[in-house]
Order: C-alpha cells, then structure tokens, then sequence
C-alpha cells in the first residue's frame, strides 16, 4: 500500500538558524512547501490556513513549548488529526515514549543532518501515515 | 534547487552561525559566571538554555565538537540543578571544564584553516 503523499508541512523552531536550515533541507532535498514558524503561537494562528499534512514542533521554545502548542494544535477543529513530528535533542527512549504518549507520531533527534533530514522526515511519514 | 544551490544556500547558513558563535559562547560564559556568583539568581535556567541550543545545532553546521561540549555543559548545568543550595566544588568543576571545552570547540571552529 502506498502511503497518502506528504507535500506541505508546518516547520515550528524559535532559533533562526535551526529554522532556516531544516526549511532548506526539506523543501530543496525533499521537495516538500515548508511553513516556518518562529513560535508555538505563530504556528496556531496561521495553522488551519496553512493545513499541513504534518507538523514538525520543536520541544524546547520559549513561552509555548512543542508539547504545548501539540495540545493547543489538536484543539483546532482542522488541525485535530494531523500527524506531529517532534524535533528535539532529547531523544532517551523514555523521552521518545513520553513524546509519543502526548501524541507525536516520533521524534527527529538534534542536532539533524541538513543532507538526510528530509529523508529521515519522509521515512516516519511511509511508516506511520497510511 | 539544484544541488550546488542547496550547497552553497547551506555554506552561507553555517558561515552565519560561525558568525554568531564568539557571541552565543560569550552569552553562556556570562550566564554560569553570574549562575556561580549568585546560584538563587535565575541565570542556571539561562545557560541551560544556551547551552541545551548550541548541543541541538553545532553538528547541524558541520561542528559536531560544539554540539559534544554543549550537551556535556547541559548535562553538569542540570546535575547542579538537582542539587540544592550552591554549587559543590565538584559541580563547579564539571561545569569549568565543560565550559572551557566548548570554548575550545568555539575556538577550532573559528581558526582560519592551515595554509
């Protein structure tokens, strides 16, 4: 079977650089339309306009944090069903438990290589999103 | 994008990152040398952030070295957390050699390359 296509996601990074880079990578190397978003309020003002197929959320950002702004996310009617990555450098397997448990599909580790994070992207898509 | 576009687009990101690095090493300094002086002040929360950044993107840039630093300064900035009261010797220690060893990385980061 082969999955639904993912063509645009919602990038959420308060860094500049990080954000810059990962938005470079997946739409050059991935081919994929990138959103970015500099916060977690930024990202859900904009996100049912947007309608991403998937969301990457960074975890650590000031004011709304990813698992936060996942929470608030789900609460728009559009945004309900949504798949969400997390990007995060914690990455324990209790930490990528706890990530999943708050309803991330997995986890992007950092610090990401600019060359195969559209790949690596990807590959979570193929194997969560039927 | 053509590869070489990407590449180049990529160069031009870590050369402005390389730009920032003596500022976001010299944030963090400051942060633990304040953390040190006044452990009740609130500045742990700030290096733990700056240093909990550069562990999340130096590799990104090419500069795996920083991203290994950071995370070790993260880690001793976290224990000292843990810890109640102010900072043992031993803390202090971990957190004076981590940090010295970022800027180290910093430092070989920055060097021009050998002729």
């Amino acid at each position: 079977m082969t999955a639904r296509p993912l063509k645009k996601i919602l990038l959420v990074e308060d860094e500049p650089d990080i954000r810059m880079v990962a938005k470079l990578a997946l739409e050059s190397v991935g081919g994929f339309s990138v959103e970015a978003c500099a916060s977690g309020q930024e990202a859900l003002a904009r996100a049912e306009t947007v309608a991403p197929d998937l969301v990457i959320l960074d975890v650590m950002m000031p004011g709304m944090d990813g698992p936060a702004t996942l929470g608030a996310l789900r609460a728009l009617p559009s945004l309900g069903a949504t798949p969400v990555l997390f990007m995060t450098a914690k990455v324990q397997p209790q930490e990528i438990a706890h990530y999943r448990s708050l309803g991330a599909i997995d986890v992007v580790a950092k610090p990401f290589d600019p060359m195969t994070l559209a790949q690596a992207v990807k590959a979570i898509w193929e194997k969560h999103v039927p | 994008m053509a590869e070489s576009d990407f590449l180049s687009q990529l160069a031009e990101l870590r050369r402005g990152f390389l730009a920032q690095l003596p500022d976001k090493v010299s944030l963090l300094e400051g942060a633990v040398m304040r953390w040190q002086e006044a452990p009740d002040g609130g500045m742990l929360e700030e290096a733990v952030e700056t240093a909990h950044k550069l562990a999340g993107s130096g590799a990104t840039f090419g500069v795996p070295a920083i991203s290994d630093s950071a995370r070790t300064l993260e880690s001793a900035l976290l224990r000292a957390g843990e810890l109640k009261g102010p900072p043992d010797p031993a803390i202090r220690g971990a957190v004076g050699t981590a940090l010295q060893a970022l800027k180290g990385a910093a430092a070989e980061a920055l060097a021009p390359p050998p002729a």
